[in-house]
């Protein structure tokens, strides 16, 4: 006999944990790559959304801007219905960049910076806008040095999001596919090692659904522990990444935007992995237990 | 209407591929109740009419009935509760050595769905009668040769199967023993068991007198007993 426990015995079952090993361990770094591939792609989704809001428009204006002109500028704006109007100041910028590098303040206090430029920001209501129509005019208004949209920005992401997501989804689909051939190889090993345990309760009379029972569990025993584990994993990596991400203008966002899996994700995986599991278990078992004629 | 004939051999041969045949064209009844030594020369195919018994092997002639079916046209759904109508003394006692007393005497229980709680009170029932209480919380490969058939036994007999095979039994067993598998193959008997009892042991069919089968020349004879 191997040093596999009884698979017909449901009393021995946790005992039989060493054997899942390989096959948890296998599937959680394959799940790994796949959640870190999906966690990576949903938060550029997510963060180029919150940056580049499809009517979201940045003015930057000229330097020096007098009171009246900026004025007249904030009355022109109103006329078009700009809402949310957010003015951030040189100082202001500086100031929150002065924040993200607590522990280096002392020496940015005493650095000079080219002076940033006041932006305004402020979204227009939603329509067929921004058309070059529009750019043009908000351009033209006196004291803007120059104009972002961010749908500009935003449609010419999506060229790349095109790309990624093609990417992406055949590198998840192989991903998956390799999940499936390492669950099933595990249950095939512990058919193997089972061998004879199988054939007598074949030969007691055991059902095919009794012989296959404990190893579809296996199986989902294996894909809900790799999902646990390179959640986890995933986890931490998220934590630590985010921890890297400095907080100054052009990253702010990230950190501001930037998110796990949601728990109705999470919910959806574990029924994945369920499907998963179970499915290519009772792939690797069926073609087994056929081949060895009981 | 009468009862279909409880084992039926009917024109039955086999013949493994590319050998000569073991037996051709065999005609012969197992009655409900039988207690029937079966005997031949090692390779005549007593082994072999266990597996074929049990749907295991298929005949290359003829056929095997049991209650009036044919085994070995049963589909594959059908084929676990006709083996769980036999109990069954290997002749390597397939025992799961690693695993305890208790838990290889429970397996049949446990393959036909019964609760562990009722199978574990059945099988300290039948552990009662064999002497087996102390050992039921080892594992099989501490035992002795002796003990281990009696494992074997017990396991056979735990699901008051409608038929026992018994193949060698009492082979490498010591006299005392060897009395002692047989007395309880005659109380399973008693308590309604077909018993079929491969063996070689000349001895036993002089000592404890029960119609015998003998497979000789390709063919089975009922031998006299003295
Ligand atoms: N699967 C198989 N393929 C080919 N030959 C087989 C197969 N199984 C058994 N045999 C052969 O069939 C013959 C009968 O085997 P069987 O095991 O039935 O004999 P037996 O009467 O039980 O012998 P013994 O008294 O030694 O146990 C043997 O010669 C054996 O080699
Ligand atoms: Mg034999």
């Amino acid at each position: 006999m191997s040093r596999y426990p009884l698979l017909l015995d449901r009393s021995t079952w946790r005992e039989k944990l060493p054997s899942l090993w390989g096959g948890i361990l296998t599937s959680a770094f394959s799940l790994i790559i796949f959640g870190a591939v999906l966690l990576l792609y949903l938060n550029l989704i997510e963060v180029s959304a919150a940056i580049f809001g499809q009517n979201q428009y940045s003015l930057f204006l000229r330097d020096n801007l007098g009171g009246k002109e900026k004025r007249s500028l904030e009355k022109a704006l109103r006329k078009k219905k700009a809402q949310n109007l957010v003015k951030i100041s040189p100082e202001q910028a500086r100031e929150e960049m002065l924040q993200s590098f607590v522990e280096a303040k002392s020496i940015l206090e005493q650095a000079h910076f080219k002076p940033f430029p006041e932006v305004w920001e402020f979204s227009l209501p939603p329509g067929p806008q921004p058309n070059p129509k529009q750019l043009d005019q908000l351009r033209s208004l006196a004291g803007v040095t120059e104009v972002f949209s961010g749908r500009q920005t935003q449609e010419e992401l999506n060229r790349y999001f095109r790309i990624a997501r093609f990417v992406g989804s055949v590198l998840l689909l192989a991903l998956l596919a390799s999940i499936f051939i390492l669950i099933g190889n595990s249950i095939q090993l512990s058919i193997y090692a089972r061998f004879q345990e199988i054939q007598l309760a074949t030969i007691l009379g055991a059902t095919r659904r009794f012989v296959q029972v404990p190893l579809l569990l296996d199986g989902v025993f294996i894909a809900f522990s790799g999902l646990a584990l390179s959640l986890l994993v995933l986890y931490l990596l998220y934590q630590f990444t985010l921890a890297g991400v400095t907080f100054d203008a052009p990253t702010y966002a990230i950190r501001a935007h930037a998110r796990f899996f949601q728990l109705q994700e999470l919910a959806l995986g574990f029924f994945f992995a369920f499907a998963l599991g179970a499915g290519s278990a009772q792939v690797a078992a069926k073609k087994l237990l056929n081949q060895m004629n009981l | 209407m009468n009862d279909p004939p409880f084992i039926r051999l009917y024109k039955l041969g086999k013949a493994y591929q590319g050998k000569e045949p073991l037996y051709q064209n065999i005609n012969f009844f197992f009655e409900k109740g039988d207690f029937r030594y079966l005997t031949g020369a090692s390779g005549a195919g007593k082994t072999t009419l266990f597996r074929l018994l049990l749907g295991l092997e298929k005949p290359t002639w003829g056929e095997v009935h049991f209650r009036g079916r044919i085994v070995a046209k049963l589909p594959p759904p059908k084929r676990p509760l006709h083996r769980r109508s036999f109990g069954i003394i290997f002749q390597d006692n397939k025992l799961l050595l690693k695993q305890t007393v208790l838990q290889n005497i429970r397996l049949p229980l446990i393959i036909q769905g019964v609760p562990l709680r009722k199978a574990d009170h059945q099988v300290a029932q039948l552990a009662e009668k064999l002497n087996l209480t102390s050992l039921l919380e080892q594992p099989v490969s501490t035992l002795s040769g002796g003990e281990q058939q009696l494992t074997a036994l017990a396991r056979a007999a735990i699901h008051s199967p409608a038929v026992i095979l018994a193949d060698e039994p009492t082979a490498n067993l010591d006299l005392e023993m060897s009395a002692r598998v047989l007395d309880l193959l005659e109380l399973f008997h008693q308590e309604g068991a077909t018993v079929i009892f491969a063996t070689h042991n000349l001895e036993l069919l002089k000592e404890r007198p029960h119609p015998t089968l003998l497979i000789k020349d390709r063919n089975f004879f009922e031998v006299k007993t003295p």
